[in-house]
Parts: C-alpha cells; sequence; structure tokens
C-alpha cells in the first residue's frame, strides 16, 4: 500500500533521514518506535507532504506520492494525525470533524460513528477544541483525522502526555479503525502496548530503521528488551 | 442632552466608516500573518478610481462599489502572486513583507502623484451637503449611506467566515496552516483570496468615504495610521476587533473635534491608544477573538 524507498530528507543542511526503506501493506498496523529526536516526525510529515524530501521514493497504492501536493494528499487517503493534536482551537469539536469531511455522502455516517466510538466527544461538540481536555483533545484529533476517510491513518504519538486508562482508550480506537478497513501507521513511545496490537514494528534510530520484524519477534528481541522495555 | 445623542449618532457613523477602512488590514494580518504597510495606498487607489469613474463616466459612488470591488479584488489577486508569495514560508518573512508592502505604497503613491498631480479632488454628488433628519438628530446624508454599506458589509463578511465551508478553512489556515493542509486545505489559494479580498475590501471603502473625504495622492499614509490604530486598538487579527477599534475611535474624534478642534481629536485618538496599549497591550478584544 505505502511503501518508502531510499528516502533521505535534510533541514537546511542537517541530513536527518538516511537511506530510509519502509513499507506498510494493506490492513495492517504498524507501529514505528525510536528514541527523541529519531526522525519519526520527520519521517511522517514528509509522507504527508510537509516535508520535502531531498531523494528517494515515496508510492501509495501504486502511485508517485511525491508529485501530490501536501493539500490533496488526504483525498488520495492519506491522513495523518500531527503530533500534539494540533486541532484548530478557536473552532468547536464539531467543526473540527466538519471542516475535514470532503465526502459529503459518508460524512453523516461516519459522524455518528465517531460520536459513537468516542461518546465524550458528542458531550462537548459545541466546545471550541482548545478547551478540551488533553485527552479530548487526542480523541478530537483522531475523529478529525477519520473524517477524512483514509485509507491509511498515520497517527504520530497519539498517548503523548495522556493518563494510562486514555492510552488504553486510544489503542482500543486504533483497534476498532483497523476492523473498520482502515491501515494504521503510527509512532509511539509505548513500546510494548504499541507492538501488542500492531503485526510488525520498526525501530528507527539516528533517523536510519536499524530493526524491523513482527511484533512477536521484536518484543522479544534482546536489544528491544534492553533499551526500551528495560529487561536485562 | 439632543446634541449629547447627535455627537454618539456621528461617532457610531465615522466609526462604522473607519471599521471597513480597516478590517481589510486585519482580516490579511489574522489569516496570512503580514503587515501590509500599502493598505492605506489601496484606499488611495480605490478613491481615485470612484473619483473618475463618477467625473468621467457619472457613475454613482455606492454604483461604482460593483466595479471597484471586483477590480481591486483582481488586483489583489495579482499582486500576492508576484510580490507576496514569493516572500512567504522564507526566513525573515515578517519583515520582508513589510518592506516590500511599504515600497509598494510608495510606488502607488508616486504613480499617483505623476497621473495625477499632488491636487486635491473632491466629487459632488446629489447628496453633498445634505442631511437627514433622524428622531431629531441630523445625520449626513452621505455618511449614513456609506454607514449602512458597512454594516451591510460586515454582516455578509461575518456570515461568510462563520457560517460557509469556505469561511471555515479561512479560519482553520488562521489557526494552523499545518493541519489546513493536512485536512485537505490548499493553504496558498485560502491565502491569495484573503489577499484579494482585503485588498477589494478596501477599495470598497475607497468608493464609499470619496463622497466624505477629498483624494489625493499621500492620502493612503492618513488613513494607513487611523486603520493601525484601529486594528491594534480592537485586537490584532481579529475580525471584530476591526469593528469595535473602529466604533471607539470614530466616537472619541467625534467627541474630540466637538469639544476641542478637529486638529485635537486626533491627538486625543492617539492618546487614547497610547493608553490602551499601557493597560491591555493585546487590544481590546485581544487573541480571545480572532477569525
Ligand atoms: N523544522 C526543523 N528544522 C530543523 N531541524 C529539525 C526540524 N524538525 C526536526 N528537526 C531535527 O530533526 C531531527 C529529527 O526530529 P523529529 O522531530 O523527526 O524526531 P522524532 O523522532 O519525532 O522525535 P520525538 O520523539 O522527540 O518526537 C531532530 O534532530 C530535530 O532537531
Ligand atoms: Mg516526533
Amino acid at each position: 500500500m505505502l511503501e518508502i524507498n531510499g528516502l533521505n530528507v535534510a533541514y537546511g543542511d542537517t541530513q536527518v533521514i538516511w537511506d530510509l526503506n519502509l513499507k506498510v501493506e494493506q490492513g495492517e498496523i504498524v507501529t514505528m518506535l525510536g528514541p527523541n529526536g529519531a526522525g519519526k516526525t520527520t519521517i511522517l510529515r514528509t509522507i504527508c507532504g510537509l516535508v520535502q524530501p531531498r531523494s528517494g521514493s515515496i508510492t501509495f497504492q501504486g502511485q508517485d506520492l511525491l508529485k501530490v501536493p501536501a493539500y490533496n494528499r488526504a483525498k488520495h487517503g492519506i491522513v495523518m494525525v500531527p503530533e500534539g493534536r494540533r486541532l484548530f482551537p478557536k473552532m468547536t469539536v464539531e467543526e473540527n470533524l466538519e471542516i475535514a469531511a470532503w465526502k459529503p455522502d459518508q460524512k453523516a455516517e461516519t459522524m455518528e460513528w465517531i460520536y459513537e466510538t468516542m461518546p465524550k466527544l458528542a458531550e462537548r461538540r459545541k466546545q471550541l477544541a482548545g478547551t478540551l481536555s488533553g485527552g479530548e483533545q487526542q480523541m478530537c484529533a483522531i475523529g478529525r483525522g477519520i473524517m477524512a476517510q483514509p485509507s491509511l491513518l498515520m497517527l504520530d504519538e497519539p498517548s503523548l502526555g495522556l493518563a494510562p486508562i486514555i492510552v488504553e482508550q486510544v489503542f482500543e480506537i486504533l483497534l476498532k479503525l483497523k476492523s473498520r478497513g482502515i491501515t494504521i501507521f503510527f509512532v509511539e513511545q509505548f513500546v510494548e502496548q504499541s507492538l501488542k496490537i500492531s503485526s510488525r514494528g520498526y525501530l528507527c534510530e539516528g533517523g536510519q530503521i536499524v530493526l524491523h520484524e513482527d511484533s512477536v519477534s521484536m518484543l522479544n528481541n534482546d536489544y528491544v528488551r534492553q533499551v526500551y522495555l528495560g529487561i536485562a | 442632552m439632543e446634541t449629547f445623542l447627535q455627537i454618539i449618532a456621528s461617532g457610531i457613523l465615522l466609526g462604522g466608516i473607519y471599521a471597513l477602512i480597516s478590517v481589510g488590514l486585519n482580516l490579511i494580518f489574522g489569516v496570512i500573518k503580514i503587515v501590509n504597510l500599502a493598505h492605506g495606498d489601496f484606499l488611495m487607489v480605490g478613491m481615485y478610481l470612484t473619483f473618475f469613474l463618477f467625473t468621467l463616466y457619472k457613475i454613482n459612488p455606492y454604483t461604482a462599489t460593483l466595479l471597484v470591488f471586483p477590480i481591486l479584488l483582481v488586483v489583489g489577486l495579482v499582486i500576492f502572486r508576484l510580490i507576496i508569495k514569493p516572500l512567504l514560508g522564507k526566513s525573515e518573512t515578517e519583515v520582508n513583507t513589510i518592506l516590500a508592502s511599504a515600497g509598494l505604497g510608495y510606488v502607488l503613491q508616486n504613480l499617483a502623484l505623476m497621473l495625477w498631480k499632488s491636487d486635491f479632488r473632491a466629487i459632488e454628488t446629489n447628496l453633498t451637503g445634505k442631511s437627514i433628519n433622524i428622531g431629531g438628530m441630523m445625520l449626513s446624508s452621505g455618511r449614513l449611506w456609506a454607514f449602512i454599506i458597512c454594516v451591510v458589509v460586515a454582516l455578509v463578511l461575518y456570515y461568510l467566515l462563520m457560517y460557509t465551508k469556505l469561511g471555515a478553512q479561512v479560519r482553520a489556515v488562521s489557526q494552523d496552516t499545518d493541519a489546513a493542509t493536512l485536512m485537505g486545505i490548499n493553504v496558498n489559494m485560502i491565502y491569495s483570496l484573503t489577499f484579494a479580498v482585503g485588498i477589494g475590501l478596501v477599495g470598497l471603502a475607497g468608493c464609499i468615504i470619496m463622497p466624505i473625504f477629498n483624494v489625493y495622492p499621500t492620502v493612503g499614509t492618513y488613513f494607513n495610521t487611523l486603520a493601525f490604530v484601529i486594528v491594534v486598538l480592537g485586537g490584532l487579527g481579529s475580525f471584530t476587533g476591526a469593528l469595535v477599534g473602529g466604533l471607539i475611535i470614530g466616537l472619541v474624534e467625534t467627541f474630540a473635534g466637538v469639544m476641542a478642534s478637529a486638529e485635537l481629536a486626533q491627538v486625543f485618538s492617539l492618546l487614547l491608544f497610547l493608553i490602551i496599549l499601557f493597560v491591555k497591550p493585546e487590544g481590546i478584544l485581544g487573541k480571545a477573538a480572532r477569525v
């Protein structure tokens, strides 16, 4: 579905992504782990078109994605829930959801599904997004992403700064999205939980993929256990 | 008592006109985050267009809005494409756009000076010098019409921004360009549209103030200062800020003009401006009310 080959990305003179290859297949949940500053956000932003790569290719459903302007990638099925939610703070929850809906015929059904799956959002639909709690904001950001009818939904640290119980809810929502037919590629710090809901994992360090395995092997990998799970 | 009401009414009329002059400036700042120092000079262009449409073709200034608005809209699109867009998203965008628009303002002023000399020009319509008696208050017909048009424009603009899909997209872009892009909004298209509408609106303001004020090549400088005071006073980048700021300055100037003199009126509004900046530097409506 998504295939990245030989990707190099730089900010000015500083290269942060080195010759990166990555693949996501239809129907999967794939996670990318890695320490702060590894380049995870940069990879996602490059896939969305917010950052232009120096070289390499990104194809999505057989199409050369680098030829598609960033604002059209959502319509091709690629949607990101960005790091730090990035809601429109002075718009209501409902306005935030509506603005993403570009397929009028599916709007009502999708919104209903979102309100059913995340009842907190239904309660707060007339509230300004900037005044929501962190957890509610994350739900709203995910909801906004779903409203854009993605075939591939990417999430950048959706659990950042959330209480453990909310984190669990977020992971449950990801599983529900999968059964809705949405492919998921997400970046996380919660290594164990993330791998448990994923089929495969990538480990990104210093702008390179240093490990790529199916989730079970990754959970049992000595290096991952030592460095990321703190198990000797 | 009667004169007091009369002053208030005149102040509100003037304030509405000032608000319309400033609203485009604040729209452009609020959405694109650039300061357009040529704002007043586009007002000047609108006024000259209105002047010549009236003197050469007998087109009434209010009818002229139907021509001048679209003309300046297109001018805005072209200026955005040629001058503003190349400066966006680079380093030093703020400084560069300020310098570029200031330069553009000088070019417009000098073009006007070259083409039409420095003469003060005014038009005499069938409303000139007429007043309307409303509940014992004598209100200038020209100002009353101008005010009515300002209210209509403000309502239309508010409706478009708050209740249409395009308006929601404009608000989204003003709040977070990256998130807007991710949601499928063409930020550059929204920018050029906003810039064009901002310039179109100040051109329209030029039409409706032509029956009230003289036009000359540097008239924009005076209104530029006024518009900046108004939007900073009301709240930079906020749509309602221009309205509130306009009304305050209109009232203050009218009162000061009656109590003291017309020259002192401007001193008073600048004084009030300084006081409010000290007390509430983010403007009266501050950031809470951005578009
Ligand atoms: N806009 C930018 N300009 C310059 N350098 C940047 C920019 N954004 C990120 N970087 C640098 O690129 C590197 C990768 O950053 P990135 O945000 O992609 O990492 P990350 O893996 O998402 O980190 P985190 O886990 O902290 O979110 C870092 O060294 C960072 O300082
Ligand atoms: Mg990151």
